[in-house]
């Protein structure tokens, strides 16, 4: 589902990642660890497509980073959801809005996309919620909100970038159970966190160790 | 029917950040109003001023044996011609009624074969090839039956022919380069509502909306913005024209309002322009 094959990337002189080569298959869960500033987030944007690919080469569901156009990315991000440790949801709008919005930006009927979202919040605590703004809601609802928006579409890859970051211990943790459960429904995860205690959580899972822009 | 929702929600944005479309309308329309008012100015001067060099005086004298039927008839021929602003007429008669009031002559003079039938003939000659036209006019008066003599001032012609050419020269870059700074400062007006959609807009991208889900209601935004606000710029200026033609009609400008032509180019370029502003305002990730 994810393969890898000698990626580098540099911010002008400064290089960030070195030769990064490794692969994911269907349902895999693995964790990206390392240090602050070891690349993580660099190598997450990288395949999400929010960074352009210069050297090596990055297959993620099915689709090229090197060929894929900055006009069809957003066929790369209907298969490929991604959770931000900083939430990225619209503060204003409602739960039902901001997790419905990428069936909406897919054309999906109305109905359908009632449905699927109802059973996404519901599977995250979140249906009394609904129709409440996001602003209104503490920091681990709204982390469970962006959640529900990235596997609302029932993508191939999940790509998390310390999703649990701003959440206390014991809410971490059951955030880290939820995208277990979502793991078992055979969805790739790719999980970017430095917390010792998350990774003891799934221990079926790989790790790769990123330590100064190379993968240990 | 995907396409309609998105230009329905353009539209529907719009309300969502009042005050933000409000200001960007409010800047819009004075920039657009400044603009348009300078080219007003520009108009009515250059209109002005071809109409005041533009005019030439033809000098006709008929050869005094001319049957006076025939001249009355070439008059009311003459008058017709395209290009004559006016005509004035002095036959014999008139001609010594006006020599005897300046000289204070009272006795009766003869006037049988010694004065000319005469007519100042007042043109205006067109902005293309002035000279031919003018030689053209001239060879056509001079055909008329009974005329002698023909006569006009050629330093006027070629005054009007270099002014004509200044006026093309300067006065259109002038007016093109004014639209063009209008547009651009529309195009940059317009970035206003679209930044207060940045974060929006990168959410939408980053759920995997496609960049025609995330420019067509955005450049629908600001059609109708750009439309408006150039619109009721125009309408301004035409508030404020009505209200300050009254006061100088009579005087030596005639105000005239910007003809229809560039009314609509001056609307859709701005149109255009905060359209592709609205493309080209926000990061794409």
């Amino acid at each position: 589902m994810i393969e890898v094959s000698h990626l580098s990337f540099a911010f002008g002189s400064h290089l960030v990642l070195q030769d990064i080569s490794f692969t994911l298959g269907q349902g895999e869960f693995a964790f990206l660890s390392g240090p602050s500033g070891s690349g993580k987030t660099t190598l997450l944007r990288l395949l999400h497509g929010t960074l352009s690919l210069t050297k090596g080469r990055a297959t993620i569901a099915g689709f090229e980073l090197r060929r894929l156009s900055r006009w069809n990315r957003y066929l790369l991000r209907r298969q490929v959801s991604v959770v931000f440790q900083d939430f990225k949801i619209l503060p204003r709008h409602t739960v039902f809005c901001n997790v419905a919005l990428p069936l909406q930006v897919m054309g999906i009927e109305r109905h359908i996309i009632h449905k699927r979202v109802a059973v996404v919040l519901r599977s995250l605590h979140l249906e009394e919620k609904a129709k409440m703004r996001c602003e209104e809601l503490s920091g681990g609802e709204q982390q469970r909100v962006a959640v529900a928006r990235a596997v609302v579409v029932k993508p191939k890859v999940l790509l998390a970038d310390e999703p649990t970051g701003n959440l206390d211990g014991t809410l971490a943790l059951r955030m880290m159970d939820v995208f277990r459960q979502f793991n078992r429904f055979g969805t790739t995860i790719l999980f970017a966190t430095h917390n010792p205690d998350l990774i003891a959580r799934v221990p079926e899972a790989r790790t790769l160790r990123l330590i100064e822009g190379r993968l240990q | 029917m995907m396409l309609l929702r998105l230009i329905a929600q353009g539209v529907s944005d719009l309300a969502r950040t009042p005050l933000t479309v409000a200001t960007t309308v409010l800047s819009l329309t004075v920039v657009v109003f400044l603009g348009a008012s300078f080219v007003l100015v520009l108009f009515n001067l250059d209109r002005n001023l071809k109409a005041a060099q533009g005019e030439v005086v033809f000098q006709m004298y008929w050869r005094s044996d001319t049957q006076k039927e025939i001249v009355f008839q070439q008059w009311t021929t003459i008058g017709d011609i395209p290009g004559v602003i006016s005509l004035e007429t002095i036959t014999p008669q008139e001609a010594i009624e006006k020599l005897q009031k300046r000289f204070h002559f009272e006795d009766n003079i003869s006037i049988d074969g010694i004065l000319p039938y005469t007519a100042l003939v007042y043109v205006r000659i067109p902005e293309t090839d002035p000279r031919t036209w003018m030689q053209a006019m001239y060879d056509r008066l001079m055909a008329l039956p009974g005329v002698e003599q023909v006569r006009y001032d050629p330093l006027r012609v070629d005054l009007a022919a270099s002014w004509f050419a200044w006026s093309k020269r300067l006065l259109l870059p002038v007016a093109l380069v004014l639209l063009s700074l209008v547009a651009l400062a529309s195009g940059v007006a317009v970035r206003a509502t679209v930044a207060a959609k940045q974060e929006e807009i990168e959410i939408l991208s980053l759920v995997g909306a496609s960049p025609a889900y995330i420019r067509i209601p955005l450049m629908v935004g600001a059609a109708f913005q750009g439309l408006g606000s150039s619109s009721l710029a125009m309408l301004s200026l035409y508030g404020v024209y009505s209200y300050l033609t009254p006061m100088i009609q009579g005087s030596l400008l005639v105000l005239t309002f910007l003809p229809e032509s560039i009314i609509v180019i001056s609307i859709t370029t701005v149109t255009i322009f905060t359209t592709i502003g609205s493309c080209f305002s926000f990061r794409n990730l």
